[in-house]
């Protein structure tokens, strides 16, 4: 999967212009610190990914960064999902959230750091997501969340999440 | 003469046998897709063939108060009943064994058709999210059970042979559709004799 800098340029764009709310269609999205103060991220539970429809029951964007103090929104757009922080997969210090099936929750991230989350019902076939927060400890925390072992097909997703997070640098 | 008579009746005998399985018997079909070192796969088999074939007892999917519930399908993901399916089943290429890791699981009652053909359709018949919940069922009879592996790791061009129990059965077909990343290679039907072996 690749993706280009003008298109996540256009989206942080229409991030900015929509205010407090960025959404994005892409596998990841990106968050710039900036004067406005914290940001709002969606992150759309989904039953297929509308750019791929092989991709069965997905987050998205799969991979969000963020800066301390955002905020993420899981949008329940598809029901039969849930978001919830796989053990640990979430930085020292710390709390995790666990939401229920349709349920839409707001997480307020302060702690910088790697957060891997899971759809319960779907997480054996792939539905996992990854948050970055920015700031010190991030490269620790991502290195510790990479040791984390899954199963199915959530391994591979895993794999393709870090090998994005290295091409596309999101560690800054 | 006679042994041209032996060997007609002895073919005639073998077609019949095959036609009456492929009438009287449960049918297993299974859905394959390789995709780079990763293999999907689905299967398909009434749920009351689960114990000729894998040797397991449907009853396991029941929860406590002797009924599939549903509702706690959703509420915990079902991998691990998956699992139970395989759990007979060894998986081997020539080199090493292959770990099939259960994915999901869902049981559909027999009278509601269910699209089987693709990796697609796999995934949609094992999730468990994609149909209405149900009062919970204790009778198995008219279901039919889906459910979905992962391994990874694997060759592409290996074949996998799949090693099935012995449990005193009688023969059955098993549809087997072949894909890569999605794309058809072409699909046969084998027999798999009691304590067979299919490869994949």
């Amino acid at each position: 999967m690749s993706f280009n800098l003008d298109r996540r340029t256009l989206m942080i764009g229409l991030g900015a212009a929509a205010g407090s709310t960025a959404f994005s269609k892409l596998a990841f999205s990106e968050s710039h610190a900036s004067a406005e103060g914290p940001q709002t991220f969606e992150i759309e539970m989904l039953n297929r990914d509308p750019d791929n429809p092989r991709q069965r029951n997905v987050f998205l964007p799969r991979i969000q960064v963020a800066n301390p103090g955002d905020t993420i929104k899981f949008v329940a757009t598809d029901r039969g999902h849930n978001a919830l922080t796989i053990a640990d997969m979430v930085p020292e210090g710390a709390e995790g959230w666990k939401g229920k099936l349709n349920e839409e929750i707001e997480v307020t991230l302060e702690t910088p750091g790697a957060y891997g989350y899971l759809c319960t019902p779907h997480s054996a076939l792939g539905m996992v997501g990854l948050i970055l927060v920015k700031g010190e400890g991030l490269q620790a925390s991502m290195e510790t969340a990479k040791a984390v072992k899954h199963r199915g097909r959530a391994a591979s997703v895993w794999e393709e999440i870090w090998a994005e997070v290295e091409s596309e640098n999101l560690l800054g | 003469m006679r042994a041209f008579g032996f060997a007609f009746v002895s073919v005639a005998v073998a077609a019949i046998g095959f036609a009456a399985t492929a009438f009287f018997t449960p049918k297993v079909h299974l859905i394959v897709d390789r995709q780079g070192d990763d293999i999907e796969l689905f299967l398909n088999a009434q749920a009351p063939d689960l114990q000729p074939v894998f040797s397991l007892d449907p009853a396991e999917f029941k929860g406590v108060e002797g009924a599939v519930n549903f509702a706690s399908f959703r509420e915990t993901g079902t991998w691990l009943m998956a699992d139970e399916v395989l759990n007979s089943v060894s998986a081997r290429t020539n080199e090493s064994n292959v770990l099939f890791e259960g994915t999901s699981l869902m049981l559909h009652q027999a009278s509601v058709p269910v699209s089987f053909s693709t990796p697609v359709d796999g995934v949609m018949s094992v999730s468990v999210c994609a149909v209405p919940i149900t009062e919970p069922v204790s009778d198995l009879t008219d279901y039919e059970t889906y459910a979905g592996f992962y391994a990874r790791n694997v060759e592409i061009a290996e074949d996998i042979e799949l090693a099935f129990p012995k449990t005193g059965r009688l023969p059955r077909l098993v549809t087997v559709r072949q894909f890569v990343d999605g794309e058809p290679q072409g699909w046969n039907i084998r027999l798999l004799m009691d304590g067979g072996t299919l490869t994949i």
